[in-house]
């Protein structure tokens, strides 16, 4: 026997589940505009007639069902899409910022349109050069030591700057660390919120929003790879080391001090990144060019910039101060610190030469003449002559800034020419998540529509029945009224 | 696909950008005609422009070190044909007294005469060229011919007995210089700015005692015909002959090096011109194309921009009751 007021039941589901969607179609359109924000959907089913497990129960062939029934608002995300994402973001962001730390040392060495360290060399050998046309004149003298002057000083200037870079490469590496650590932590909290959200028995969507924005945000800092565990909360790691275990136990990231740079875990053993912004801000701290050893970083980073230059001023140095001894004893031109070592930072003209402009040795003949230039020939011939400046690198000093200049160059060029085509990729993989779980407007109009017309379907439904209930109550078995 | 609000304003968004960043970049090229700015725009070309660059900083280098030179090469050129000149005159006053018998007093006139000579002999081979002495050899600070006890010295040595070395002032001009050993230049592959005084007066004495440098022939003529003694006349007129033609030979090989420095200039500006043309290839930016090239660029911008208004309007919900 049918239940009299079962079919209100059913109408009062219908227009419930017709409300949810509306209010789900809202939540869609309001949030159309937020940054992480996945569509919702109304997840319906409909109620099967409960006959049980009666054997004997009252069942007859012609069963309805109990109506719809909210399963639950489930959020339109796919998870592959997302992992592709994170892999590409770190990759990005490698480029990228790389980049950005390439383009900082190019600002240095660059000397397509300033004038820089290659300039200052050609500016002394020219004084060089006029010099030994007159060797008795005191003002070309005191000229050549202005320029070997400048030469050291644009020495200096490169090499300080090259430090800043590293200085404030380092003070945004440990902002980045702090950050890492601090999402890190926030993913903690919300993991822990949504298990219990998972518990209690309701889609905790906008929780997951926030923390698929954070993991997106950590990917860019370093590679991830994000575990999902059963109970709705995630575990991260970054090759072998978890970041937030399956225990949820979290490994705090510090910043060593030491040379080169790195990271260590909680446990002191040192944490290993493969990509990311991380990665790039290391390998600019630290690559070492064609000057690395095994192990170390490769990269054309600050370090290879600095040693090729301490290489060039110790070489330029050393040519120019051992021909300036005469009759066997040193006359240095040039000097470094107080042990006699030369290098890009230190580089100067000696005390002796600056308080005498005709230190410079002219001539190597005895007894000497005022206009002898023998020495001054040499020291033309030593400036274009190919020297072995480094270990990695024989030339002229000239050659060497310009080997420097294109080292720079092609890094930059590279690295534009790899993260343009990185963009490409990411927006890609950006679209393609974007097509899944962005807001169509279209799409959640056609919906307001097909939930309106379920409401007042379920209405009418509603006020058919209660007509037919009507007759019913108010009008069967009364007689003669 | 399933396209999405955000999805097609956030393409529009990228790619308006990348117009407009292409219509700044090519701005930029055709209004300073320069095509890049950086190195890294386009390695390959930059780096060989930084070569020819060198190349052009040397030229101009060697420019103005043949100027210096060419300096130089005027003033000597200048004082020895003031030689030539004095030495035409004495030679006439030689012949005069050569075949003219004169008298004491005579003689004792042609002697004062010649004694003027004499100093400006002296005086222009003490010769100074922008502040440095030209035939002192390497010395160019202190006087080269000096006259004691009515002896030449040069360089403070007696120009009769003294021995002397060579001496060089080798100047870069673009010829290659190299060097045979650690101390000398190669001598063909510089260009010598030294003019030693005892080679252009000369120096010892020949095989008849008498002394080979100008001054001092001249000074013993001088001394004959105050000594009313001219016994050795004839002999001493031969030797001055030869000088005399010592003097033009000079006078030929200045010629020669001032040849050979033009030539040297017209090579450099040769090269010059070409190193400015592979410049121009390597850096600049054809000024033609490069307008065109804006121009087009600009109205592709603003066909992404009017497109763009279409797109981003409508939706379903503007047509919904």
């Amino acid at each position: 026997m049918r239940a009299s007021f079962l079919g209100f039941e059913i109408a009062k589901k219908a227009l419930n589940a017709s409300q949810k969607g509306l209010d789900v179609v809202g939540q869609n359109i309001s949030n159309v505009n937020t940054e992480g924000y996945t569509r919702q959907r109304v997840d319906l089913c409909a109620v099967a007639s409960e006959r049980g497990s009666y054997f004997y129960s009252n069942s007859t062939t012609a069963d309805v069902g109990l109506g719809v029934d909210v399963r639950g608002i489930i959020q339109v995300r796919d998870q592959v899409l997302d992992y592709k994402f994170r892999k590409e973001n770190a990759i990005n962001n490698t480029w990228n910022k790389s980049l950005s730390g390439l383009q900082d040392i190019e600002n240095i060495i660059d000397e397509y349109k300033t004038a820089g360290l290659g300039a200052e060399l050609e500016s002394f050998y020219d004084k060089l050069q006029s010099f030994s046309h007159d060797t008795s004149s005191i003002e070309k003298a005191g000229l050549l030591r202005s320029a070997a002057q400048k030469v050291s000083q644009v020495f200096n200037r490169f090499s300080e700057h090259l430090n800043q870079i590293k200085d404030l490469k380092k003070e945004e590496l440990g902002i980045v660390v702090s950050d890492l650590n601090e999402l890190v932590n926030k993913i903690s909290k919300l993991n822990t919120e949504i298990k219990g959200a998972l518990v209690a028995g309701y889609n905790p969507n906008e929780l997951l929003d926030i923390r698929n924005t954070y993991l997106d945000k950590l990917s860019g800092y370093t590679n991830i790879t994000v575990e999902a565990q059963n109970d709705g909360t995630v575990a991260i790691k970054t090759g072998e080391n978890y970041l937030l275990s399956q225990e949820q136990q979290i490994n705090t990231i510090h910043l060593g001090s030491g040379e080169p740079v790195a990271l260590y875990n909680s446990d002191s053993s040192e944490y290993i990144t493969a990509n990311g912004e991380i990665f790039a801000h290391l390998q600019l701290l630290n690559g070492k060019g064609v000057y690395a050893a095994d192990g170390e970083s490769q990269f054309q980073g600050v370090p290879y910039y600095q040693q090729s230059l301490d290489y060039l001023a110790g070489k330029f140095a050393d040519v120019f101060n051992t021909l300036n001894a005469q009759d066997g004893v040193d006359k240095p031109l040039f000097s470094g610190d107080s042990g006699g070592n030369i290098t890009a930072a230190n580089i100067e003209v000696s005390s002796a030469w600056l308080s005498d402009a005709m230190y410079i040795t002219s001539t190597t003949e005895t007894p000497p003449s005022s206009g002898a230039a023998d020495n001054i020939s040499r020291m033309i011939q030593e400036f274009d002559a190919k020297h072995t400046i480094s270990p990695a690198f024989t030339g002229s000093f000239l050659e060497h800034i310009t080997s420097l200049n294109a080292d720079i160059a092609m890094d930059v060029s590279y690295y534009q020419d790899m993260a343009e085509t990185s963009d490409v990729v990411i927006i890609s993989v950006n679209e393609q998540r974007e097509s899944v779980t962005g807001v169509s407007l279209d799409e959640e109009s056609i919906n307001l529509i097909r939930f309106q017309k379920a409401y007042s379907a379920a209405a009418r439904v509603m006020t058919t029945l209660d007509e037919a209930l009507d007759i019913i109550i108010n009008r069967m078995g009364v007689v003669g009224r | 696909m399933r396209l999405t609000n955000n999805l097609i304003m956030r393409r529009y968004m990228k790619n308006l950008n990348k117009s407009f960043d292409t219509l700044n970049r090519l701005n930029s090229i055709s209004t300073t005609g320069e095509l890049y700015t950086k190195a890294s725009d386009n390695p390959a070309a930059t780096i060989k422009a930084f070569s020819v660059r060198r190349d052009l900083s040397k030229i101009n280098l060697y420019k103005s070190s043949i100027v210096d030179v060419k300096n130089i090469l005027t003033d000597v050129e200048a004082t020895i044909s003031s030689l030539n000149d004095l030495t035409i005159d004495i030679g006439t006053c030689i012949e005069q007294a050569k075949n003219n018998t004169y008298s004491e007093t005579e003689r004792k006139a042609i002697a004062e005469v010649l004694k003027n000579y004499q100093v400006q002999i002296l005086n222009n081979a003490n010769k100074k060229s922008a502040g440095r002495y030209i035939f002192g050899g390497t010395n160019i600070k202190d006087l080269p011919f000096t006259v004691s006890d009515g002896k030449l010295y040069y360089n403070g040595v007696d120009v009769d007995t003294g021995t002397f070395k060579d001496e060089h002032i080798y100047v870069d001009l673009g010829m290659g210089m190299t060097s045979s050993t650690s101390t000398q230049v190669n001598d063909n592959t510089a260009f010598d700015i030294a003019y030693p005084g005892i080679d252009l007066l000369g120096h010892g004495v020949d095989s008849d005692g008498i002394s080979n440098n100008l001054y001092n022939i001249v000074g013993d003529l001088i001394e004959m015909f105050e000594n009313n003694d001219v016994s050795g006349l004839d002999q001493y007129a031969a030797k001055f002959e030869q000088k005399r033609s010592d003097i033009l030979v000079q006078y030929a090989d200045i010629g020669e090096k001032t040849n050979f420095v033009d030539f040297l200039d017209t090579r450099l500006r040769i090269d010059e011109e070409n190193a400015y043309v592979k410049q121009d290839s390597l850096e600049y930016a054809d000024i033609a194309e490069a307008l065109m090239n804006v121009a087009y660029q600009r109205f592709a911008y603003e066909a992404a921009l009017k497109v763009g208004s279409d797109i981003l309007q409508s939706s379903l919900l503007d047509y919904l009751r």
